[in-house]
């Protein structure tokens, strides 16, 4: 306690208002800043940790949703049945006593159904597991998080095949000389025709081979996918392409650095998918052992270079798969930027604001994603599906089937689903999981569909989303 | 790819262009004016999928619906060079037009009779809109 503390004159002292004024200004500065800041108090702070991962991976598969496949039975080398595709032309008007045609007979021929497999595999240490367990120390468990994710990227992985040919293609070389440079110019996604968006179905860290189109033969020089440009049109990879690869080729998934043979990648092994269901011989003439350019039973209707999209050719499609074999079309996809393309077509016919003159509105129902309507027939954006087709599906009569032996699970036929990495000298305290799916999908009745191919007039919005 | 019909023509790409075209999930390329032999079915595939673009009758369907810019000789179609064109469909609009029935409609409003007559030659629909 100071001596004069408590004495009038030291409270007349610090009430005055000139002495408080001083005392605040010169005290910071003679025994510094007294005052307490979260800087100050920075060691007594913590984070505070949300418990929930935020999910940014788009896992909507809106085309493997759309399909409600008539689930099959599958054993053996294949599954075969036959289907009637000719028939007796004996049946003639003839005159009295006058002669008739010669027996005919109905013809028929095999088809023959092969599964394909889809494998994916997670690799997890002890250490990551275990010190993973408890909230205390992460934000979700290790274990869980890659057996469950998987899950998404496998249904991912199929809707690229179902929006695709089926054949494991990923893109095209688009590129003159593909070797002078690590980056490669690629179009035709998925192995469909178009200059756009080449790369939209590679991911970065793939393997990739590259096929000779002609002989099926993967050429020398697996890459790793370093990069892929957000314009779509090249992917850049660990080193330049291998010196034989060509303008055209495929680019296929392989598993690994190492891989020579064409039997480790993806190519020809993909579960089918639209354009090869619903095809003419454009994707895939061999369907399921029917030559499609022989059968026209088993072609659908594909008009190429279809240019501007109008109503008239709309209808013709319809059209066309009535008079074939009586299909009736209840569903027809595209790429949201199609749908645009529809939209326009119908713009000069919407000429009153909505219902409010009020509160104009320009759009449509597409607007929050749902179906618009064509005939009454919905039409559904499909975000994977090819850039300048429109599919028109016969839903009921096509007769999608999924032929299949499984529909997916952790291997665990030896007991265990987690297994030890190696033995001996190259064990490692991790352990693996593989997750299979064997199936095939198949259209009875293709000709009750039919493509729109080649359409043009957009303005193409594709967004990656992984 | 496992084809019945192994018979080989010869298609000819009629334009002064690169033609491309698909089969069996494999890209055919056809230098301008080149001729080449090839299974009959990819051929007619390639042809199917290279119309002329705006020559396409729309009341017509099948080969002879339109003009290609390849043709094959062997059948007999039209090889001489051919410009590629600008249409931007492949219907031959003018074919749709010729047929259609135009039909001039006035619809009721507020009519000034005083007024000038308004041309009716080119006008499908009409309203009398005050200035």
């Amino acid at each position: 306690m100071l001596p004069f503390q408590g004495s009038e004159f030291f409270l007349w002292l610090i009430s005055d208002p000139i002495v408080q004024g001083l005392l605040s200004l010169t005290l910071p500065i003679v025994f510094g800043t007294i005052s307490s800041s979260t800087q100050q108090e920075d060691g007594i702070l913590k984070d505070y940790y949300e418990d929930f991962i935020s999910e940014h991976t788009n896992n909507k598969v809106p085309l493997s949703d759309l399909f409600r496949w008539e689930q099959a039975e599958y054993a053996g080398r294949a599954v075969e049945y036959r289907a009637h595709v000719t028939r007796n032309v004996s049946p003639m008007f003839v005159g009295e006593d006058g002669a008739f045609a010669d027996a005919g007979a109905q013809g028929h021929i095999p088809v023959r159904i092969q599964q394909r497999k889809m494998m994916a595999r997670i690799r997890m240490t002890s250490e990551s597991m275990y010190d993973s367990r408890k909230s205390e120390g992460a934000y979700v468990s290790n274990k869980k998080d890659e057996m469950s994710r998987i899950v998404d990227d496998i249904a991912r992985r199929e809707e690229y095949a179902i929006n695709t040919i089926g054949n494991g293609v990923l893109a095209f070389v688009d590129d003159s000389d593909p070797d002078s440079s690590a980056t490669v110019t690629v179009d035709s996604p998925g192995g469909i025709a178009n200059d756009n968006f080449g790369n939209r179905f590679i991911l970065e860290g793939m393997y990739v081979g590259f096929v000779n189109p002609a002989t099926g033969v993967l050429r020398s020089g697996v890459r790793r996918v370093a990069s892929v440009s957000t314009d779509g049109t090249s992917i850049v990879l660990d080193s330049a392409a291998g010196s034989t690869v060509a303008d055209n080729d495929y680019i296929v998934q392989v598993a690994n650095s190492s891989v020579t043979d064409v039997l480790d990648s993806s190519f020809e092994k993909a579960f089918r998918g639209f354009m090869g269901l619903v095809d003419d011989g454009t994707y895939v003439n061999n369907y399921d052992g029917v030559d499609r350019s022989v059968y026209g039973n088993h072609a659908s209707y594909v008009k190429a270079s279809t240019g501007a999209l109008s109503t008239d050719v709309l209808q013709q499609v319809s059209d066309a798969v009535s008079q074939k074999l009586g299909g009736m079309i209840t569903r027809v996809v595209g790429h949201h930027s199609t749908r645009r393309l529809f939209i326009q077509l119908t713009d000069p016919d919407r000429r009153y604001g909505g219902d409010r003159l009020t509160n104009p509105d320009p759009l449509t129902r597409a607007f929050t994603q749902d179906d618009l309507t064509m005939g009454e027939v919905p039409f559904t954006a499909i975000r994977d599906f090819p850039l300048d087709v429109m599919g028109f599906i016969d839903e009921k009569g096509a007769d999608f089937v999924r032929y299949g032996t499984e529909k997916g699970k952790w291997v665990d036929e030896d007991g265990r689903i987690l297994i030890r990495v190696g033995t001996g000298s190259a064990g490692r305290d991790a352990f693996e999981a593989w997750y299979r799916k064997r199936y095939q999908n198949h259209c009875r009745q293709p000709a009750k569909c039919a493509r729109l191919d080649g359409i043009t007039g957009h303005s193409l919005i594709v967004v990656r989303a992984e | 790819m496992e084809i019945s019909d192994i018979s080989v023509v010869t298609l000819v790409n009629r334009t002064d262009q690169t033609i491309e075209g698909m089969f069996d999930g494999r890209v055919y390329s056809l230098a301008p004016r080149e001729e080449r032999q090839m299974l009959k079915v990819v051929a007619e595939m390639i042809k199917r999928q290279n119309p002329k673009m705006g020559t396409e009758d729309p009341y017509v369907m099948g080969p002879q619906s339109a003009e290609f810019l390849v043709g094959v000789r062997e059948w007999g179609d039209d090889c001489e060079p051919l410009d590629v064109g600008d249409s931007i469909e492949r219907f031959d609009r003018s074919l749709i037009a010729t047929n259609a029935k135009v039909e001039t409609v006035k619809v009721p409003g507020r009519i000034r009779p005083e007024r000038a007559p308004r041309p009716t030659n080119d006008v499908q629909f009409s309203a009398d809109i005050p200035d």
